[in-house]
């Protein structure tokens, strides 16, 4: 997903970086959102299967 | 060998990491906000495992106390109330009047695990101590001197299996 670090401080996200007013493009757990002042930008949706299994 | 200052080091705080895995770094496990533009001194303390002496019938042996807590004070400019978050839980919004308040509990068993990682690097080089689950055991000192600026002094606490140091430097 790509966040926006909304928040006044640098956060750190398993070793990455993210500088006030700076948009990534991490995994963030949803419950780290509000905690570490992120906005969340693009939540890309989960890969759906496509079809089912031939036997 | 390598000597270390103030500019050269960060401090974050964060939620407490669930394990700590032996094939990654440290920091690359931890997730946190950066306090380092804040932080003016940092203090890890305790740890001790005092060692006493036994007398018995004619001899001495040493006499091994299992280790205390491990404690980190720091004291970094007094900005805003999110370090007080440590000890008091999130702050709430207060309406709509822009205004964040933490209501701050008399009871136990409420305390935050959190984690502490403090690095310095030269970019080459670089020390890093991790403590988990720690405890922030103040609510906040603060302190503001006529001629000065305002202060906090927090305080955390954690037990020596939480405390982790490490380095790249052979």
């Amino acid at each position: 997903m790509k966040v926006k670090n909304i928040g006044l401080r640098p956060i750190s996200i398993k070793g990455k970086d993210i500088k006030p007013n700076q948009i990534a493009d991490i995994e963030v757990k949803k419950q780290d959102v509000e905690a570490l002042k992120l906005e969340i930008i693009e939540d890309k949706p989960k890969k759906s299967k496509k079809g089912g299994e031939s036997k | 060998m390598t000597l270390w200052y103030g500019a050269q080091a960060s401090v974050k705080i964060g939620d407490a990491l669930s394990s700590v895995a032996t094939d990654s770094t440290l920091e690359s496990q931890f997730t946190g906000t950066d306090f380092s533009a804040e932080v003016k001194e940092i203090r890890f303390t305790g740890g001790e495992a005092s060692v006493d002496v036994l007398n018995v019938m004619g001899d001495q042996v040493k006499e091994e106390s299992r280790p205390g807590l491990k404690s980190v004070e720091f004291t970094m400019i007094f900005s805003d109330i999110d370090a007080l978050e440590w000890f008091g839980g999130s702050a709430s919004a207060i309406g709509a009047t822009g205004y964040e308040r933490i209501s701050f509990s008399d009871k136990t068993g409420s305390k935050e695990n959190k984690a502490i990682l403090f690095k310095v690097t030269d970019g080459t080089n670089t020390v890093v101590i991790l403590m988990n689950n720690a405890w922030f055991t103040t609510t906040g000192e603060i302190s503001l001197a006529a001629d000065g600026s305002a202060e906090l002094t927090m305080t955390a606490v954690c037990l020596i299996d939480d405390y982790y140091v490490e380095d790249n430097i052979s």
